[in-house]
């Protein structure tokens, strides 16, 4: 007959045993399902930037940007205040919730990276066509002085 | 979110607390986030629509209202895979639990 002390070391070793198990299992999942995410979402890079009017690239980074920051501010905060050994004591319990938070949170910055370089390439055709638009105003400004240096002034004949 | 009242527990978890605490999470992690997203989808079309136009804006917008729905569908895989893995968690403490009960109350300790 076992005593209640080697029944009760039972237990606790077969808890253990089980919820190490189980947050190895629950960790792999949520990393299978992270890669999952980030190649569904896919490249956010748009293909084609024909139709943007320049002017407005500060207003749509400035919202893709807030946008970002309210979903980074957000996963933040539950990250800080979702303690798991509010509910478990188990530290091995604890592991598996850290790991389902960690996921979100991956699964998300896969999304806000996107984001994140859409505005970036926003940026950056503002800048390549403010720069060409310098150019071409200094080319035609050359163009121009070429043009008057080159012409001779008619003087009537009659 | 606040304690939940398990400072006494060594071993396993609070059932109520848990409970309590894995419906938190959820709502925090999941649904708030869900929301967040969408919110943003809104903002962030509004936004581009208000300068850009034509057909590659509206093909980039399909593309990333699609990622938006991919990552809500693959937060909420998450949450299944969480809560089934503890309720299953639970079934074994409980069964346990009472596997070793039934086996003390057969021992004659007095």
């Amino acid at each position: 007959m076992a005593t209640i002390k080697s029944e009760f070391s039972q237990f606790v070793s077969g808890v253990s045993s089980f919820v190490g198990d189980a947050k190895d299992r629950i960790t792999n999942l949520f990393k299978g399902i992270v890669n999952q995410a980030s190649a569904a979402i896919g490249s956010l890079i748009p293909g084609s930037v024909i139709g943007i009017n320049v002017n407005k690239v500060p207003e749509m980074v400035s919202t893709i940007e807030a946008e970002v920051k309210a979903i980074d501010d957000h996963l933040d905060q539950v990250n800080q205040e979702a303690d798991p050994a509010q509910a478990f004591a188990d530290p091995e319990m604890q592991e598996a919730c850290r790991a389902y938070i960690s996921g979100v949170m991956e699964a998300c910055k896969a999304y806000t990276s996107q984001m994140l370089k859409l505005a970036d390439k926003l940026v950056e055709v503002k800048e390549y066509y403010e720069a060409n638009q310098a150019k071409q105003t200094s080319t035609l400004r050359q163009a121009g002085v070429e043009a008057s240096s080159s012409v001779d002034a008619y003087t009537r004949q009659k | 979110m606040g304690g939940l009242g398990i400072d006494e527990i060594t071993i396993g978890y609070s059932s109520t607390g848990a409970a309590k605490y894995v419906d938190e999470l959820n709502t925090a992690a999941i649904v708030e986030t869900e929301s967040i997203i969408t919110s943003g989808v809104t903002n962030v079309t509004n936004a581009l629509q208000a300068g850009w136009q034509g057909d590659a804006c509206e093909s980039y917008l399909k593309k990333y209202r699609e990622a938006a729905e991919q990552l809500k569908e693959k937060l909420k895989e998450m949450q299944e895979v969480f809560q089934a893995t503890m309720a299953a968690q639970e079934e074994t403490y409980h069964s346990e639990d009472e596997s070793m009960s039934e086996d003390i109350s057969a021992t004659n300790i007095f």
